[in-house]
């Protein structure tokens, strides 16, 4: 039997042929995205390849190979710029695919055409489905396969001239599309295929259950973003409420699985992460989520059922009013109200101002829709009547969900047998970084941590110190919190924290016996700033038993902190590494040690900053600071330089004085400049410093004579 | 044959249908009347399986017809809305009932284009409502079901094409035994064209009889009584039913229901001094039977 001798199939082939010119578009547009995108960027990055080639034997780089690399970067913009724009036409198409095909669903005359036909409600929505799929969503197939053809061209990256891109003036963008031409057209790629296919099956439910064009594109586009932003409001209240957890990413992810808002704000939240880290975080950063990719394919399927359901369920009398399924329409008002309440109670919860206009805007918006559904008023008391309900459970919901913490969600604890093993993350005792955690696998370690976890949700605080915990579990799921707690208030916390963690002696090791152990330093904190001392070699061993006959003796938990060992390391992917553990005034075995000359091969002193507008003074380069002279002997040379000095041939002469490098720990006496905004370093030699230290004193004689003082200039001596 | 059993149809909270029952004889040619909103678009509809009733059942050929696509296989509906195929020419109108219905004959296709003549290749927007009317209905008939449901199928027809066009429905029952269901406000057409009518009014069946049962059933009698009589004096006249009595002078016009023979019974039973029975027209028997079902429509 031939497949044209089946209703099915004669109807599906009719449907398409009907609609021949939606799908030629289709076809061409999938055409020009992301094949278009990756044939110029393929193109572009062969042509950056050959002058990069010809640059490392004709250096520096020629004016015309400046020019053309950021020709050539600017056109991979462009193609991203027009893959978007195509991608953007690719939605209006599957928004209307469904609209076209099922004109039955909202048009009258085309009602009596259709549904009259020999052929199943089932056989009719089937056929109807896959001709929009063929239209809007298949043609994406050619789109991908098309694009990761030519992508394939860009074989290779060119991420180690990130430097080179950002030195021509080349912007994020481009460099990102060059430098990481796979990783781009995979988000892209991800992030546009998921956002139409989504849009396509939003687009089919609407169809389905509505009886007019212009509300089934309407509610197709209003309904996933009221849904997000219901999400999102939960989540935030939830975290909002939860007093004392600042992270918890089950729940914060959540809105990134919906599509199609959420779908196409995570990719391009990765994208616009991608584009501020260094060139070797850029592929993790740009991988898509499998788990919103599998949560789009599950809503899709879920949509594609409820489309079936709807079709099944809707009478063709209803064709033409709004909503042919009147209980879809209800559900929306009610999410809609559930979502204004949401915002209500999220930005309201501290500061009522506003309240008010708020809750008439609700009132305002809610009846008009309704108004506008119903072209009745006499349901008004109805419509009031649901809308003071819905609120108020909504209101009631919302409050019950962030009181109980998502119903005793955020105090879960997991059982410690089903723990492979811990992360913890600390900002009390000093493990305070972000970046880095200590790494407990053994199982009492385990248990040990789990209480303290436990200790943490039993003292949850508005403000203080973060406590971060991550369980790896046996199943290869991930649970993480992050909890604040106060330590003045709640003064055990801190202390039992500190003291279970440093009786563990995976910290110790974690800490002190780690691959980065020999970049360990010690920083004192001082009146008016901070000495850092870099350890040698055998410092570091010394210290690392000194810390260890701290711990023993209990040194750490007790007495006021007075500085910090902490080790600095460049991680393997370009992140900054640190461990950091505060010194207390009783910890006597680690203040020997670092005291002691013969420990350490350089040092550095940084002078605070008396107040925040000192240091952000709008009309300050740069403020000179130094250290000259033996420990304990600090001499701060504060020299600050106006807009208006900069003509001025002493300050001229002084600036020429320092340079950008590294300066010499052993030699060296360094003077560092600190740009206010900036933050660049820059050194000086010996010799130098005693000349700029002249030119100081004569800029500082010219001042006074001029009658031209200028705050904090001078020294300081201790 | 057509079974309508004790159907209803609600559109909202108003009633379309109301337990409405209805038999339909394989290859008959019925005439649906009613007045505008009594239900003949619904009913239509729901023989073609485009609506699904809320109560009651719908056979045809003793199987139910919503969803039925093997069933639907042996219907085509014309609907009264003229908006219907407007988007395509006539050649596509045809490819689209080819496409979808085996017993789409071309032959009868050709034989009716023959007589109508109409474009092929225009858009059936550009078509005057007349010529879309014909379109339809010749594509009905190539579809070559067996059952045909034209909705207000005369309307905006032309005298030449309405003979047209019904020759062409008798030509259909008669080589093919096809039975039409015609829902019209021409009672003129459905007198001509159709063996047995029914009036549904408010979504009820006034009644469903063969044409000339309901036309021998109905009269107007012209007449003279010795003194002037009002319905309430024929209340012993039990045969027979006055739906209405007009007194000009001394002679009265009655509409009976009744047989002749009846009627001349009780026209002597009371005297009458002549009696000059009329058939009625459908149409008049159509405001008659309205007017006593409470549709208050005053007839000179």
């Amino acid at each position: 039997m031939k497949l044209t001798d089946t209703y099915f199939s004669r109807y599906f082939f009719y449907k398409l042929l009907k609609h021949k010119v939606l799908l030629i578009v289709s076809l061409v547009a999938n055409i020009l995205a992301l094949p278009l995108m990756a044939i110029i960027t393929s193109s572009s990055v062969e042509g950056i390849y050959n002058i990069l080639a010809n640059i490392t034997e004709e250096a520096p780089l020629s004016f015309e190979s400046k020019e053309a690399l950021a020709n050539l970067a600017g056109s991979a913009e462009s193609a991203f710029v027009i893959c978007i724009f195509v991608f953007a036409v690719l939605t209006i198409i599957s928004i209307a695919a469904p609209t076209l095909v099922m004109s039955y669903n909202n048009k009258r005359s085309d009602s009596d055409m259709y549904l009259s036909l020999p052929i199943s409600t089932k056989g009719r929505f089937l056929a109807d489905a896959l001709a929009g799929f063929f239209i809007a969503v298949l043609p994406l197939a050619i789109n991908f396969l098309g694009g990761f053809i030519f992508i394939q061209k860009a074989a290779g990256v060119l991420s180690e001239h990130f430097e080179l891109f950002d030195s021509l003036g080349v912007t994020d963008l481009t460099r990102l599309c060059v430098c990481n031409a796979y990783d781009m057209f995979f988000l892209a790629a991800t992030t546009g295929i998921i956002t139409v296919t989504a849009v396509y099956f939003t687009s089919l439910f609407f169809t389905c259950c509505t009886g007019r064009r212009a509300e089934s594109v309407i509610y197709s586009i209003a309904t996933p973003l009221v849904a997000l932003l219901t999400i999102n409001n939960l989540v935030t209240l939830i975290l909002n409420t939860t007093r004392g957890i600042t992270s918890w990413p089950e729940l914060e992810n959540i809105p990134a699985h919906m599509p199609v808002f959420g779908t196409l704000l995570a990719g391009m939240g990765r994208f616009t992460k991608a584009r501020t880290v260094t060139s070797e975080m850029v592929p993790e950063v740009l991988a898509f989520p499998v788990t919103v990719i599998i949560s789009a394919i599950i809503i899709c399927f879920l949509l594609l059922f409820a489309a079936y359901i709807c079709t099944k369920k809707r009478k063709a009398e209803n064709t033409g009013k709004p909503f042919a399924i009147e209980f879809i329409y209800k559900v929306i008002m009610t999410l809609l109200v559930v979502c204004f309440v949401g915002m209500l109670v999220v930005s309201f919860r501290k500061n009522q101002s506003g309240l008010a206009v708020t809750i008439l805007i609700l009132f305002a918006v809610y009846m008009a829709l309704q108004l506008f559904h119903y072209k009745s008023i006499k349901k008004i008391p109805m419509h009031l009547l649901h809308l003071v309900l819905t609120s108020a459970i909504a209101f009631g919901g919302f409050t019950l969900i962030g009181l109980s913490e998502g119903f005793g969600y955020g105090r879960y604890i997991p059982d410690t047998k089903q723990v492979e093993s811990i992360e913890v993350c600390e900002g009390y005792t000093g493990f305070r970084n972000d970046i880095n955690t200590l790494i407990y696998t053994d199982e009492n370690d385990i248990k040990k941590i789990s209480e303290l976890h436990k200790m943490c949700v039993d003292n949850k605080a508005e403000t203080g110190y973060w406590f971060q915990i991550t369980y790896n579990m046996k199943d290869g799921s991930e649970i993480t919190r992050r909890y604040i707690y106060n330590p003045n208030i709640n003064t055990n916390v801190g202390s039992e924290i500190k003291k279970v963690l440093l009786s563990l002696p995976a910290t110790v090791n974690q800490i002190l016996l780690n691959e980065h152990s020999d970049q360990l330093s010690g920083t004192f904190m001082l009146k008016e700033g901070f000495l850092t001392k870099e350890l040698s070699e055998n410092g570091v061993k010394k210290l690392a038993e000194a810390i260890k006959l701290d711990i023993e003796n209990g040194s750490f938990t007790t007495g006021k902190t007075i500085g910090y060992a902490n080790s600095y390391w460049n991680n393997d992917d370009g992140g900054v590494g640190m461990f950091e553990i505060a010194i207390t005034e009783n910890c006597e075995n680690m203040i020997a040690v670092l005291k002691n000359k013969e420990n350490y091969h350089s040092y550095q002193a940084n002078q605070f900053y008396n107040t925040r507008e000192e240091s952000e003074r709008p009309d300050a380069i740069f403020i000179a600071m130094s250290y000259i002279g033996e420990e304990e002997h600090l001499r701060y040379l504060r020299f600050h330089i106006r807009n208006k000095d900069l003509d001025n041939e002493k300050v001229k002469a002084l600036t020429d004085l320092f340079e950008v490098h590294e300066p010499d720990k052993e030699k060296n006496v360094s003077y560092m400049i600190e740009f206010n905004d900036s933050g660049v370093l820059m050194f000086i030699t010996a010799e130098n410093a005693e000349k700029a230290e002249k030119l100081i004193k004569e800029i500082e004689a010219d001042r006074e004579k001029n009658n031209d003082k200028v705050d904090f200039a001078g020294f300081y001596t201790r | 044959m057509i079974k309508i059993q004790n159907v209803t149809k609600k559109f909202g909270t108003q009633k379309a249908l109301d337990d409405l029952t209805l038999e339909i004889e394989k290859g008959c040619a019925y005439g649906l009347l009613g007045s505008n909103g009594a239900g003949k678009s619904t009913l239509l509809r729901l023989l073609s399986g485009i609506y699904i009733q809320e109560g009651g059942s719908i056979t045809i050929d003793d199987q139910p017809i919503y969803d039925n696509p093997q069933l639907k296989e042996k219907i085509f509906f014309v609907s009264d809305d003229t908006a219907q195929f407007t988007g395509m020419t006539l050649l596509q109108m045809k490819n689209f009932v080819k496409t979808f219905y085996k017993t789409y004959n071309e032959e009868v296709f050709n034989s009716l284009w023959e007589i109508l003549k109409l474009p092929m290749d225009k858009k059936l927007s550009d078509f005057s409502k007349g010529m879309r009317r014909q379109a339809v209905v010749i594509c009905g008939l190539s579809a070559c079901t067996e059952y045909l449901l034209l909705d207000e199928a005369f309307d905006g027809l032309d005298p030449a094409m309405r003979y047209a066009v019904k020759q062409m429905l008798i030509d259909a029952i008669i080589d093919r035994g096809v039975t039409v269901i015609i829902s019209s406000h021409n009672l003129k057409e459905i007198e001509e064209f159709c063996d047995t009518v029914g009036l549904i009014h408010e979504g009820k069946v006034i009644f469903s009889r063969e044409l000339d049962s309901v036309k021998g059933n109905i009269h107007k009698v012209q007449t003279s009584f010795e003194k002037e009589l009002g319905i309430e004096d024929f209340a012993d006249c039990k045969d027979i039913e006055i739906l209405s009595i007009k007194t000009s002078g001394s002679v009265s016009a009655l509409v009976i229901k009744g047989s002749n023979e009846d009627i001349e019974k009780a026209m002597e039973s009371k005297n009458a001094r002549f009696c000059d029975i009329i058939p009625l027209s459908l149409e008049e028997i159509f405001i008659y039977e309205m007017k006593g079902a409470g549709y208050d429509y005053e007839i000179n």
